[in-house]
């Protein structure tokens, strides 16, 4: 008996010590921080996932958030009324800021680990580095504009232990002390590569840089990045006859500065196709009248057919991401939501010119002001504007804004501008009332920012919402 | 192991008397069948022998004035004098008296008079009372402290069980562990209900504490049947049961459709008015076009057998279910081998092997269920050309889906057990034993480009396999020892590893080829996104022990202890202490209990308290990791930090139990009565706490927080009525339940879900939304005093508003506040919800506890009668308490959507012109501020049903040995007959998938009413 309950203990002993090896399992599909960021291609993979974020952020938000509460749309039967009626609540699509904060946790972690993996040339270092920099200031960028301040991660959150919970800092100190230092920095820091167009480069950086000024008013600043972009070289105007190549083919235009690579096989369909026109959704978004009458009427403009679906009456499809390709009745055929590849434009040349305009006329200088604009007015196709058109700096600047919001319809830039320009309540109040007799309008200076999702505040008690918003 | 030891008594029979002879018989059980396995002795000897498979025994040399002694498990003993006769024929009575039965205590057995805790058995018996399809429906209403929520409807669902309440906020941690032959399983699918012997169910702490870190949720110990000795004997079943829709609901139909239309849409024609279109002009029944009689036929073969050295069990079910929504179905086969041997009297082994394999396929609810009742009933489902309609209106046609939408899956799972037992001195025995387990569950979607939403059409789908094997090492060591007669000892002690691996791929494509081929290589265009493979691997080691101390049965102490590993915890807290002590005091043997002996045959009073654990959360929660293949950017697979922040200082969740019971036997037993107190506290609560999205993490799993279950279970069993021809039993259970949240992060409540409020002092599933109070009845009455009263608006005789308002009868002059929703002033036909905050908008601060999921109260009625050779069983089961949240017809009933037609009631009765009085808003679609979570869709889930009914008749056996049958039965079968309840959906009885969730009802696959009909052979 003795012997049986020694060899009973020596083989639970020997058991135990073996047990602790056992029980170390290691995730299968997975890996686990230490085993990454040790050579370069871990650091290309890790920003591969900073520009997913992106992605991520703007698949559906892109029309959420640029164009969903402006004169651009009004909502179809199929979506969300309160986008036509100024009625954002805190559970509506696109209130919620996570996946810019997802994109912000994924660039930090790369700031910090990048520099500790070896054997990667200094040169190639600050490339990546850099990129996830301006992915982060843009992110920053996008999150002042929509919801004013905003809580400031610039480190990634790696102890449990240390609170996860920040109050919001202010967006001035956000733009001032962030953004545009790290836009600055980034610029120094980049290369002159220029090879694709979905990538961050000095182009897209200076683009952007040029864009926060504006948002700003600091057209002096603007101006001068606006130079340091022309200077690079290598931005030309696309012509005319090829415009719809920005949309189709962004990556084989000079006029692109950067768009968001898309293919459906990997990322799924484009999360807007399913909201302005593909062949298995009805639309969200309904094509708003003053828009579509111009298209529809003025036809020299060469910008309407190629931008929103003309033969369809109900005005519910813009498919002016989709390369032609029409059925035997002539009409465009469009691809399956979840098949659908939209090369989200974020930065065009364009761009840069019409904001040049719009601070040429803010400094007083309406002829050149009118040059510019001129140039993207011809390019469409349509006789050029007359001094005489604008006798009013206002004149003139509702008329550069007319034309970006002809120009860059359902582009993600209208709710921008009339938000940069103060024109929100001038150009949506009346329409507001014209949808909703009694539609309350802008009365409150908060109904341009968007409320706070409910989530977002659940999850952080420091958070309040942005008033008049309550729920 | 009966068996084994029968075969040694009977080897003893020793001649001892001088008039002697042998002497034959038969013995039958209470329905007149053969009756196997009786221990048959002579009194005061220890000669005996057992019955064989007819019933029949044989004993040599009986003295002519001998008694016999007839016992069987579960069976009143009963004494026979022989008087001289050669033959013996008795018939035996089942009892009450279960307390010498052995029941399984988890790595050995303890007499159910030795017991500590609180352990409910369910015999062979009652099981087969039920006709189950499975173990839910095995156990429904058997157990007090046991909530089994039965999905039954749906072929091959499974439904829950919860022991003593929610313990954790996980949902699978909330699950019972199984013990199946010893094995251990997180589920217990593939179990036949014919091949189970015994179920028992350790509810408290220290019962279930020797399965250590899994037994929080309480332990289902299943054990299989084995042969018994005698001629081989073959069991055969079939049955054949018809269901249908219990009960069908009112869908609004054309003309309301209509009358909505117009409603939401006053000035225009109309939508749908076009009187020609063959699209917008039937009037269809869904229910009636989507669902089918539903018909179960379930064959069921066993064969077993003893030999003196060896026992074998084998069986093989198939099981052919057609539910009630047409193209849903199951075919399932299981078989089971179960073997012994013993390779002399110290040592024996077996094996048991199961395969099971099951193909399904299932219907996608929101599809087609649901759209039944969102699709206006106007719409068509045949074309003119009689081919059937696909999308149209965004909405589906529900026959089309599902018809045309292809969810099957093959399941092949089987495991392979071997186990040898020793007996290495008198006192000490040793078992070892291992399994394998393997699962490949094969699964194809398919869509056909009927029901494409898109256009052109396409079909789409996919194929996924999972490969999941899984081994287990058990060895342990029984010690027993009785000293001078009066103290038993018992001791326990061992060790097991296991180690759980899986992989998986799905592969997603579009553009089949044909419709005829679903395999991926049918794919016109793969898609990368829903191309995935999945892998895991999940270890544990334990070692265990238990020692118990029993004075005279009187006096009993038991405590156990046991040492886990797992591989899912932080690296410093991978091992985990789960202890339990427990003790009986048997008082009925005690002298001064004497005057009370003639009542109370038996009494027990048990205390115990112990420590168990719950590890069930995911493989890698205590990792921070990376993810890639869904991160892709411009040709590079992105990798980045999962959404779950994973915590390295994760370690166990345990939960401490403390009981009290008292187990009672009255008037000669024909009643018992079992009753227990516990109080459960779990502390180091695993949970997901919301991280702030701004740290770019949803959660992170955390050891924090308690909650708290306190309970009361009585239950009682009575033999009513016992006579040679009517005997009747009858069961009833009922138990109380209250969970309290002790302790969260921070003491910070968060929202589960949008409707869940989940915070300190309250408890899983408190429903948080508005009060709903009613409907403005004009502009007018959105008016308010200074403390948020409402006003009433006085009109003058032309029903013009005069301006002027008053409260309780008296005019109003002070300001008058108005209500404001979303922005909106709130008007005539704007829902009225109750304003807690006082002030003058309607938003998240007004929200409340609106009500719990969770019943107060359930309790189970189950009773047996036998008139000759009729037996009639049925079976009450009652859920009191707790509400549903209807989401199914919110979701008809918010009018955002055209298509979405809402119930009649609300057509009928939605506030149209200024002065209506009604519950139901306005129809205006942009309305959302009149839609929020509230009590309005907040309804009580108490139910009465009565949920099984048999009435089996026994043929006489014999008049069946004369066509060389052993036994026979016929039966009818009917369940979910009759339910009592006020819910206004299909059925108040479903699970719930999420335990933070609990109780939303989003449309489910609805209870079928089956009755049908059986027959039994034995041969």
């Amino acid at each position: 008996m003795k012997k049986v309950f020694f060899s009973i203990g020596a083989v639970a002993a020997l058991l135990f010590s073996g047990c602790n090896k056992f029980l170390d399992e290691k995730p299968q599909n997975q890996l686990t921080p230490d085993q990454f960021w040790q050579t370069e291609d871990d650091i290309i993979h890790g920003l591969a996932g900073v520009y997913d974020g992106v992605q991520a952020s703007l698949n559906t938000n892109y029309v959420y958030w640029g164009d969903a509460r402006t004169d651009n749309f009004n909502v179809s039967q199929y979506g969300n009324k309160q986008y036509a009626l100024n009625g954002l609540s805190a559970t509506i699509s696109g209130s919620d800021w996570a996946p810019l904060y997802v994109t912000i946790g994924r660039a930090n972690m790369l700031l910090k680990k990048a520099p500790g993996v070896k054997n990667v040339t200094a040169v190639n270092e600050a490339q990546y580095m850099a990129q996830a920099l301006v992915i982060r200031a843009w992110c920053y960028f996008t999150l002042v504009r929509l919801w004013g301040d905003a809580p400031l991660w610039l480190e990634p959150y790696e102890d449990l232990h240390k609170s996860p919970y920040k109050a919001r800092t202010s967006a001035d100190s956000i733009l001032t002390a962030v953004v545009i230092p790290d836009l600055q920095k980034s610029f120094d820091m980049l290369s002159a590569d220029h090879s694709t167009v979905f990538n961050i480069n000095k182009g897209s950086t200076a683009a952007m840089l040029a864009d926060v000024y504006m948002w700003r008013h600091d057209y002096d600043n603007a101006l001068k990045w606006m130079d340091k972009l022309t200077a690079l070289k290598w931005y030309t105007l696309e012509p005319g006859g090829t415009w719809k190549n920005l949309f189709v083919s962004p990556s084989g235009s000079l006029e692109s500065i950067w768009s968001l690579s898309w293919d459906y096989l990997v990322d799924g369909g484009a999360g807007i196709s399913g909201l302005i026109g593909c062949n298995d959704n009805n639309s969200d978004f309904l094509v708003e009248d003053t828009v579509w009458s111009h298209f529809l009427l003025d036809t020299t403009d060469i910008r309407g057919k190629q931008t929103v679906d003309l033969k369809q009456a109900a005005k519910d499809k813009v498919l002016k991401y989709y390369a032609l390709k029409l059925d035997k009745d002539g009409k465009q055929v469009y691809p399956k939501s979840s098949e659908t590849n939209i090369q989200y434009p974020m930065y065009r040349y364009t761009d840069i010119i019409l904001l040049r305009a719009e601070a040429m006329n803010a400094k007083g200088d309406a002829p050149a002001a009118l040059t510019l604009l001129n140039q993207i007015h011809t390019r469409a196709g349509m006789k050029a504007f007359a001094a005489a058109n604008f006798p009013t700096k206002e004149a003139l600047l509702n008329g550069i804004l007319r034309e970006r919001q002809l120009e860059f319809f359902c582009e993600f830039k209208r709710w921008f501008d009339l938000r940069r320009n103060g024109k929100v309540k001038e150009v949506m109040d009346p329409l507001l009332k014209f949808r909703q007799v009694d539609n309350p309008g802008y009365n409150n200076d908060g109904l341009l920012l968007w409320p706070v999702n409910r989530d977002n505040l659940n999850a952080n008690p420091l958070l309040k919402q942005n008033p008049p918003y309550s729920e | 192991m009966l068996v084994l030891l029968l075969l040694l008594c009977s080897g003893n029979i020793n001649p001892v008397f001088a008039q002697t002879g042998p002497v034959t018989g038969q013995v039958l059980t209470p329905d007149q069948q053969p009756f196997p396995g009786v221990t048959v002795r002579i009194k005061g000897s220890s000669a005996g022998a057992t019955t064989n498979q007819e019933g029949r025994f044989s004993l040599l040399n009986v003295a002519t004035d001998a008694v016999l002694v007839f016992s069987a498990i579960g069976h009143l003993p009963l004494e026979k004098n022989v008087n001289g006769a050669k033959t013996v024929n008795v018939q035996l009575q089942s009892s009450n008296k279960q307390l010498d039965e052995v029941v399984s205590v988890g790595y050995g057995n303890a007499r159910k008079r030795d017991l500590t805790g609180a352990i409910t058995s369910i015999n062979q018996e009652a099981i087969e009372k039920r006709q189950p399809v499975n173990l839910i429906d095995a156990l429904q209403s058997q157990a007090a402290g046991v909530l089994v929520m039965n999905d039954a409807g749906e072929p091959g669902a499974e439904g829950s069980i919860r022991i003593r309440g929610f313990s954790t906020f996980s949902t699978a941690g909330n699950n019972p562990l199984y013990v199946i032959d010893g094995v251990l399983s997180e589920s217990a699918g593939n179990i036949n209900p014919s091949d189970i012997q015994s179920i028992e169910i350790l509810k408290d702490a220290a019962s279930a504490a020797i399965y250590g870190s899994r037994s929080a949720n309480g332990v289902i110990i299943i054990t299989t049947k084995r042969g018994v000795e005698g001629k081989p004997t073959f069991d055969a079943r079939y049955s054949s049961v018809l269901g249908k829709l219990a009960h069908k609901l009112r869908q609004s139909n054309a003309d309301e459709v209509r009358l909505f239309r117009k409603l939401q849409n006053p000035g225009g024609t109309g939508v749908d008015v076009d009187s020609l279109n063959p699209g917008f002009n039937a009037d269809n029944d869904y229910q009636d076009i989507i669902t089918q009689t539903a018909v179960r036929q379930q064959v069921d073969l066993s064969m077993s057998g003893a030999a003196k050295n060896a026992n074998y069990y084998s069986s093989i079910q198939y099981l052919d279910d057609k539910g009630i929504v047409v193209n849903s179905w199951a075919k399932t086969i299981k078989s089971r081998v179960n073997t012994e041997f013993s390779l002399s009297d110290k040592v024996k082994f077996g094996n048991r092997f199961q395969f099971a394999y099951q193909k399904k396929n299932n219907i996608n609810e929101g599809n087609t269920l649901n759209q039944t009742f969102q699709r206006p009933t106007n719409y068509y489902v045949w074309l003119p050309d009689g081919t059937l309609a696909g999308y149209l209106g965004g909405r589906r046609n529900p026959l089309a889906n599902a018809l045309y939408e292809t969810n099957i899956t093959q399941s092949y799972g089987g495991n392979a057990f071997t186990f040898m037992e020793a007996k290495l001195s008198k006192d000490l025995s040793f078992n070892t034993n291992f399994n394998v387990d393997l699962a490949a569950p094969h699964n194809i979607t398919f869509s056909s480009k009927l029901v494409s939403a898109a256009n052109p059409t396409s079909s789409s789908g996919s194929e996924g396999f999972d490969l999941n094997i899984g081994w287990q090492y058990q060895a342990y060591f029984n010690y027993h020892k009785v000293i001078r007669k009066d103290h038993d000892f018992t001791a326990m002690a061992g060790f097991s590893a296991e180690k759980y691996k899986g992989n998986s791929f799905d592969i997603g494509g579009t553009d089949y080829v044909s419709e005829l081929v679903y395999y991926a290589n049918a794919y016109g265009q793969l898609l990368n996104s829903k191309t995935t493979t999945k892998g895991f691997v999940h270890s544990m080691a334990s070692f265990f022990g238990r020692i118990g101390y029993s004075y005279k049965s009187r006096y009993i102490l038991g405590a156990t202890l046991r040492h886990d590993g797992s591989s899912r915890f932080g690296k410093s807290n991978i091992w985990g202490d789960f202890p339990s002590v427990s003790g009986a005091w048997r008082f009925s043997d005690e002298k001064f209990m004497g005057f009370a002996r003639r009542y109370l045959s038996d009494a027990k009073l048990r205390v115990s308290y112990g420590i168990n654990g719950n590890e069930r959360i995911g493989d890698y929660d205590a990792m921070q990791r990376l993810t890639f293949g869904n991160n892709f950017y411009n040709g590079i697979s992105g990798a980045v930090p999962t959404s779950d922040f994973g915590n390295k200082d994760l370690s166990w969740e345990s939960t401490r139990d403390a009981d009290i019971g008292l187990d009672l036997s009255l008037f000669h037993d024909h009643v018992t009565v079992a009753t227990d107190y516990y109080v459960k506290t779990t502390k180091n609560l695993l949970y997901a706490r919301p991280l702030p999205v701004e740290t770019g993490y949803n959660n992170a799993r955390i050891n924090l927080g308690s909650i708290q279950n306190k309970g009361f279970e009585f239950a009682v069993n009575v033999l009513a009525v016992k006579k040679r021809d009517f005997q009747w039993n009858t069961i009833f259970n009922i138990t109380f339940e209250r969970g309290t949240i002790k302790q969260l992060y921070n003491g910070e409540q968060f929202i589960a879900g949008d409707k869940w409020l989940v915070r300190e002092g309250g408890n899983l599933g408190d429903f948080y939304g508005f009060h709903y109070k009613g409907i403005y009845q004009y502009d007018q009455s959105n008016a308010y005093n200074d403390n948020w009263e409402q006003l009433t608006p006085t009109f003058d005789e032309n029903k013009k508003f005069t301006g002027e308002y008053t409260i309780g009868g008296q005019k109003y002059l002070g300001t008058v506040h108005r209500m404001y929703g979303n922005g909106n002033l709130l008007k005539g036909g704007d829902v009225i919800y109750d304003n807690p905050t006082k002030d003058s908008v309607i938003d998240d601060a007004d929200r409340r506890v609106i009500g719990n999921a969770q019943p107060k109260f359930y309790a189970g009625w189950i009773n047996n009668l036998t008139y000759k050779n009729f037996t009639l069983s049925f079976t009450f089961n009652v859920q009191w308490g707790g509400a549903i949240y209807n989401n199914a017809a919110a979701a008809l009933n918010n009018y955002t959507t055209s298509n979405i037609i809402p119930q009649p009631y609300v057509i009928y009765h939605a506030w149209r012109n200024q002065g209506d009085v009604t519950d139901v808003p306005r129809v205006d679609k942009s309305t959302a501020w009149n839609h929020r979570i509230s009590t309005r869709y907040l309804e009580d889930a108490s139910f009465i049903r009565l949920s099984y009914v048999k009435l089996m008749y026994a043929f006489n056996p014999k008049m069946l040995h004369r066509v060389k049958v052993k036994g026979a039965g016929l039966y009818i079968y009917g369940s979910n007959l009759i339910t009592w309840t006020n819910y206004s959906w299909y059925d108040p009885e479903f699970s719930s998938a999420n335990a933070l969730q609990l109780g939303q009802d989003n449309g489910r696959y609805p209870r079928r009413r089956e009755l049908g009909l059986g027959v039994n052979i034995n041969l």
